[in-house]
């Protein structure tokens, strides 16, 4: 019988076990793995033989800065802003005293690294009496700053790759999930943007709905560059250099202007149909529940806005293609 | 567990079960939120700006000149908040507290920004100090490269004193306090007994008169420098023309500038002399390089006269001859300046000294300056271009070019000699000398674009009440054999300590390698074990090395950013002080946390010297009765040590002169001026101060003819005046048919320096193997390609190394960088496994050693991830074990130019770095050498040791100077 199945184990004792793996977790996000570390997520299975700290390492850099941002903000906020969440998680930090050093870039106090080492704090303070059982301080934060975009977070990382890290998030969210089922009070659900009649508003153009796409509190889901770059290649398009918005924008004006828009549409489609699917599986495998259930809402409304996007050049506009005055000619209805 | 699939309690339950078990660690806050101090333990972490708080904008001048043009304002120092370029393309503020110090790499003193974090007080970085008069903002790789070195993961963080053997590798840590009062007691008690019991031998002091104070006080004549392995050839030839012992070309505005060596990219004054040479070329400066080796600086000169080693004099008496032929030099500046009358009066009838020209000595017997062109001519008719292109092997065409370079600068020749041939050649402080004498020729000499003297243009101010001379002569260091030496043969202390000459009680190694960098290693090794002659070792070091290894006490002394120190340099035609400073240390007193000792805020235990040496000095005399201690008292309560704020504010209120007045305009007292600046110019620019002072020699005129040569046992025409010497590697001393070869050891690189920077990883990436240069025809005879194995024999063993085969090298000649090939002896302890090698010391017993190499470079675990990225194996071979010393008889250098008996292919029992020596050879060729000089007990013209005239680091009175009563071997 292991720990968590053991009755009779004092719940102080498991949030000392959580605060640890919390704590190893933070601290590979923030600042790396070195040696001792690297032998800790060997112990718990969280790399193989093969992974070295160099390979950590550049998949850190690949991961996490160059691929998903691990910020509340990112996946929350309407602007899609890494920091954005600054406030709402400060006030978590604020009511367990927990005043954490802004130690390196990563340090915007929505960045998961961060949310870990509170996580490792409160679950700490658990283990040393100093809160008690029935606080609940620890499940409204998973709930509210946690939970409402990990699985996301998971999903989008999971499709840059197999790798340490993408497998270290699953087995993050695995364990929050479970460390929240044993946390006390009802679930809330993550508040999302609201449904947005984007394609109605006159000044919408191919740029603002690249906008949208990528914000993942609208879209429900992250673009990552590979996923733009995969949809134009699969689609035999280009999609340039620069920013993720220069990126989709320009893979979307060049496939207005090529007539593939099409075949855009369905490659769209197919990756938020996949996302929504890995979303169920999620639910179904840790109850994730009321977590889930926005971002799935959020999928929906996106995948209506690509369906949209064929009927969207009959209407009778000088250029709803593009913000800047066009010289191109929109495909046939 | 069933047989099924593991369900999701099971999976996080076995998690929970395996971090709980006993040992795994972790239960250490995440994030601290406040100062800490990571270095030798940790990455440092670094805290970030309110959001609110923006970047402020760089300052943009246009200075017109070579000055840094954007820079943070000094007004925003206290307080400079950027976005951190790591960062990027995130934008996230920074909070620096911006405090400058002075590099502590090389002795070029540059300006360094630390950028002090103001949440943990971490570094960031080191940047360049826009204020700094000499480095103007800007740096060489090793500046910033400071950082590396402060958060080496192998620093030495504590105090150790040995236990079991010397050289056994055991240590145990111990506080400050025991350290002080066990060194202090073994002081006093030598100090009791005798005035050349202690012994501190420095490296390359980085600082100006602070330690030289201490020693004084201390009565004793304890001082030993580095200088006569690297400068004392060319001192001395500085020396005998005006005083001076170190040349300042104003490089900037030269018109030709005329370098012999690489000294473009690793000369003397590396960066500030750099950035003014570039300056210089790109208003249309031409530069002339002599050099074996194609260099940076030769590929960038306009002239590369690739000369045999030792062959420099002739060439620049070639020069010097063309200009006298011609009377195109500056009659006006040499009949003013020169003592030519003294050469007419006393230099013929000495030996190869021609007669008086018949038409010399008008009617009242007075020799008349146009006497003196006659002789002039006479002297140095014989050096010609053809002869010059023979001897040194370079193209005559690219001779007279130079002569014609030199001729059309008029006064302004910047010139400059430094390590390369007054170093390597016996006889090499001619090679300054005749340099010098093209200033001369020129009346280049303190003008504009010309060459002053380091006096001119460096500022030391007076120290903080000076204690009197002390009367003591130490034979270990200026032994009777070299009254001329500049300065201590501190090479030799081995093969005196060898030959009986006596025996040090206190031996202080202060940032300094002896045993890897001096010649003859082995001898060093046989000195540093055995406890009958060296008495208590101890060495003052920020990093390991593989002297302090044999030491009795290793002391963490701190890096540019730990300590203070006041320095300046000649570094152009101006004088300006620079201030190091502890960063930490500043930026917390700014924030308002006082610190008491610098070793509060440095890492670990790591200290500085300034405070150490106060607190050694006060315990050697605890009760005053030595009359040390008054000289350590605070002026505002003399039962207390004085601090460095006391010491400082003195110095800077009482001795610069201008500091004061600069400091009140901004409502600063002097101390926090240099605090906020890290540095003062005292002086923008200092043209031709002999006009109101004279030249700082006997005769206060520039010494064409040396009296003191011919006075103190060196009569002949070719030490009385400047002319070639035979080197002992010119080309008829090497047997090329029998496949002899000249070794060229030491030349730098831009990204090195000796012994300091194997801690630093950015420096190692770029340089971290010397192989042996070889020319294509040299490797072809011998058979070996570019990677393969050659072993080098010398005069006392040999060592293996790699060949880069490559033609900018001269047919004839092997060379090798400088820095390289660092080792040792325990695989965990005394180096970084990535810039040292593993190795295994054996002996014969009778003088035979062997160096041999168990494991070469490789990437080792830290906190710090890079160490797990190093990519390189090779870390070079020590080649100077296996240089036999060549101690010029004049000067005291060590001529570094090595005979290389044979170079062959290796064998196939020969491993990369290999070294066998066979110190009995050693003292055999030392022996050789010691038969060339003249003693001042057979020379001496007054019964004096030393002329007076000449300078010595620290002058003890003139009652020391008496020649001894039982001169050693006399
Ligand atoms: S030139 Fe010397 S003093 Fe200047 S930055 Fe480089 S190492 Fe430091």
């Amino acid at each position: 019988m292991t720990l968590a199945q053991d009755p009779s184990q004092d719940p102080r004792v498991l949030a000392l076990a959580y605060s640890r793996l919390y704590a190893v977790l933070a601290r590979a996000l923030l600042r790396g793995v070195d040696a001792r570390m690297l032998a800790q997520l060997r112990e718990l299975d969280w790399v193989g033989p093969g992974d070295g700290l160099e390979q950590l390492a550049t998949q850190l850099h690949a991961t996490f800065e160059l691929g998903v941002f691990p910020y509340a903000g990112v996946f929350l906020d309407p602007d899609a802003q890494a920091g954005a969440c600054a406030d709402r998680v400060r006030g978590f930090y604020a009511r367990a005293g927990f005043s954490p050093r802004p130690v390196n870039a990563e340090l915007a106090p929505d960045h998961l690294g961060v949310e870990l080492a509170f996580m490792a704090f409160v679950s700490r303070a658990h283990a040393d009496g100093r809160l008690g059982p029935s606080s609940p301080l620890l499940a409204e934060f998973l709930d509210a700053c946690v939970l409402a975009y990990l699985p996301s977070l998971v999903i989008a990382a999971r499709e840059l790759g197999e790798g340490a890290w993408p497998t270290m998030l699953n087995e993050l969210l695995e364990l929050v999930a479970a460390q929240r089922a044993t946390l006390p009070g009802p679930r809330a659900a993550p508040s999302l943007c609201p449904a947005q009649a984007l394609l109605d508003d006159a000044r919408t153009g191919l740029r603002e709905i690249a906008a949208y796409l990528l914000t993942p509190a609208r879209s429900g889901v992250f673009l990552t560059r590979a996923d733009i770059a995969a949809l134009a290649r699969s689609r035999g398009l280009a999609r340039g250099f620069g920013s993720r918005l220069t990126m989709l924008d320009n893979l979307l004006r060049g496939a207005v202007e090529y007539g593939e828009l099409d075949k855009l549409r369905a490659g769209l489609d197919e990756l938020l149909a996949r996302r929504d699917h890995r979303l169920v599986e999620l639910d179904q495998r840790l109850e994730l529940g009321p977590a889930i259930e926005p971002w799935r809402a959020a999928i929906a409304r996106t995948r209506e806005l690509v369906r949209a996007l064929h009927r969207a050049p009959s209407r009778d506009r000088a250029d709803p293609w593009t913000s800047k005055p066009s010289t191109t000619t929109p495909p046939a209805p | 567990m069933s047989g099924g699939p593991e369900t999701l309690a099971d999976k996080v339950g076995r998690l929970l079960t395996k971090v709980l078990r006993p040992g795994f660690g972790g239960d250490e806050p995440v994030i601290a939120s406040e100062q800490t101090n990571a270095a030798g333990e940790a990455l440092p972490s670094y805290g970030a700006a309110e959001p609110s708080r923006e970047p402020v904008s760089l300052l943009e001048v246009d200075h017109g000149d070579g000055r840094m043009s954007r820079y943070p304002p000094p007004e925003r120092w206290d307080d400079w908040v950027e976005w951190d370029a790591k960062a990027w393309p995130r934008k996230i503020p920074r909070r620096y507290s911006l405090v400058p110090t002075i590099c502590f790499n090389c002795e070029s003193a540059c300006g360094l920004l630390a950028y002090v974090d103001k949440t943990t007080f971490e570094i960031r970085k080191f940047e360049g100090n826009p204020a700094h008069p000499g480095s103007r903002g800007r740096n060489c790789a090793k500046g910033p490269a400071t950082h590396n070195q402060i958060y080496d993961p192998e620093r030495i963080l504590y105090p150790l004193k040995r236990v079991g053997a010397r050289g056994e590798g055991k240590w145990k840590r111990v506080s400050w306090d025991e350290a002080l009062d066990d060194i202090a007691a073994k002081m006093r008690q030598s100090r009791e007994r005798r005035r050349d019991g202690i012994m501190y031998h420095v490296g390359r002091p980085g600082e100006d008169h602070y330690t030289n104070r201490c020693i004084t006080a201390w009565g004793v004549d304890g001082h030993n420098s580095h200088t006569n392995i690297c400068s004392s050839g060319a001192r001395v030839g500085y020396a005998l023309w005006t005083g001076c012992d170190r040349p300042s070309p104003d490089h900037a505005n030269a018109r030709v500038i005329l370098l012999i060596s690489s000294h473009l990219e690793t000369g003397h004054y590396f960066n500030p002399h750099a950035q003014r040479i570039i300056e210089a070329k790109s208003a249309g400066a031409k530069i002339i390089t002599l050099d074996p080796r194609l260099s940076n600086t030769a590929a960038r000169s306009d002239l590369w006269l690739p000369s045999w080693p030792g062959s420099e004099s002739v060439i620049l008496l070639a020069i010097a001859a063309h200009l006298i032929r011609r009377r195109s030099y500056d009659r006006e500046f040499m009949r003013r300046w020169v003592n030519w009358d003294q050469l007419l009066r006393e230099g013929p009838g000495l030996p190869g000294m021609p007669d008086l020209p018949a038409s010399a000595a008008g009617a009242e017997g007075e020799l008349s300056f146009e006497d003196f062109e006659a002789y002039l001519e006479r002297l140095y008719g014989e050096f010609t271009f053809e002869q010059a292109a023979e001897a040194s092997q370079v193209p005559i065409e690219r001779i007279e070019e130079a002569a014609r370079l030199v001729e059309g600068a008029g006064s302004r020749l910047a010139t400059h000699t430094w390590r390369s041939a007054s170093i390597g050649n016996r006889g090499g402080w001619q090679v300054a000398r005749c340099l010098f004498f093209l200033n001369v020729l020129t009346g280049s000499v303190g003008t504009p674009g010309g060459t002053s003297m380091n006096a001119w243009n460096k500022f030391v101010p007076k120290p903080f009440a000076s204690p009197p001379a002390f009367e003591a002569w130490n034979e270990l260091q200026l032994p009777h054999e070299w009254p001329l030496a500049f300065f201590e043969m501190s090479f030799l202390l081995p093969h005196f300590l060898a030959e009986g000459r006596g025996t040090v009680d206190v031996y202080f190694t202060r940032v300094y390698n002896p045993m890897w960098i001096n010649p003859d290693g082995f001898m060093w090794l046989e000195a540093l074990r055995d406890e009958d002659k060296l008495g208590l070792h101890v060495a003052l070091t920020p990093t390991w090395n593989e002297s302090a290894w044999f030491a009795d006490y290793v002391l963490p002394m701190g890096h540019a950013g730990e300590r203070h120190d006041l320095m300046s340099q000649e570094t152009h035609a101006g004088q300006w002080i620079g201030f190091r400073q502890p960063v930490r240390r500043v930026a917390l007193e700014r924030a308002g946390r006082p610190v008491q000792f610098t070793h509060e805020a440095n890492p670990g235990k790591v200290w500085e010297e300034a405070e150490f040496w106060v607190e050694l000095s006060w315990r050697m005399d605890p009760d005053g009765s030595l009359g040390i201690r008054e000289w350590f008292a605070s002026p505002a309560d003399p039962s207390r040590p004085i601090t460095q704020d006391e010491y400082w504010a003195h110095v800077f209120e009482h001795s610069v002169p201008g500091l004061p007045e600069a400091a009140a305009a901004e409502e600063l007292s002097p101390l926090a001026y240099m605090r906020k600046y890290g540095c003062f110019e005292v002086l923008r620019s200092n043209y031709t101060p002999y006009e109101a002072e004279g030249f700082a020699t006997p005769s206060g005129k520039l010494e064409l003819f040396s009296p003191t040569m011919r006075d103190w046992g060196w009569p002949e025409r070719e030490h009385v005046i400047p002319w070639p010497l035979d080197s002992h590697v010119s080309p008829a001393n090497i047997d090329r048919d029998r496949g002899q070869m000249l070794l060229l050891p030491n030349f730098r690189l831009p990204t090195l320096i000796h012994t300091r920077s194997a801690n630093a990883k950015w420096l190692y990436e770029i340089s971290h193997a010397n192989p042996v240069w070889i020319h294509p025809s040299d490797a072809g005879r011998i058979g070996v390609q570019s990677g393969e194995l050659v072993r080098v024999q010398t005069e006392i063993g040999y060592f293996v190394d790699k060949v880069y085969v490559t033609e900018g090298i001269k047919p004839g000649i092997i060379a090798m960088s400088h820095h390289l090939g660092r080792w040792r002896l325990a695989s965990d302890m005394g180096g970084n496994p990535g810039m040292s090698a593993l190795a295994q010391l054996d002996e014969d017993g009778e003088g035979g050693h062997a160096l041999n190499i168990l494991e070469h470079g490789r990437a080792w675990d830290s906190f710090d991830p890079d160490t797990a990225r190093i990519w390189w194996q090779d870390v070079g071979v020590h080649q100077n074990l296996t240089h036999a010393v060549h101690p010029d008889p004049i000067s005291g250098a060590h001529c570094w130019l090595q005979k290389a008996l044979s170079v062959r292919k290796a064998g196939a029992s020969d491993r990369h770095g290999d070294v066998h020596v066979d110190t009995r050879k050693s003292m055999a060729v030392y022996r050789q050498w010691h038969a060339l000089t003249r003693s001042a007990v057979d020379h001496s013209p007054d019964g004096t040791r030393r002329p007076w005239w000449l300078k010595r680091p620290l002058k003890p009175t003139r009652a020391a100077y008496a020649l001894p009563e039982e001169p050693f071997g006399r």
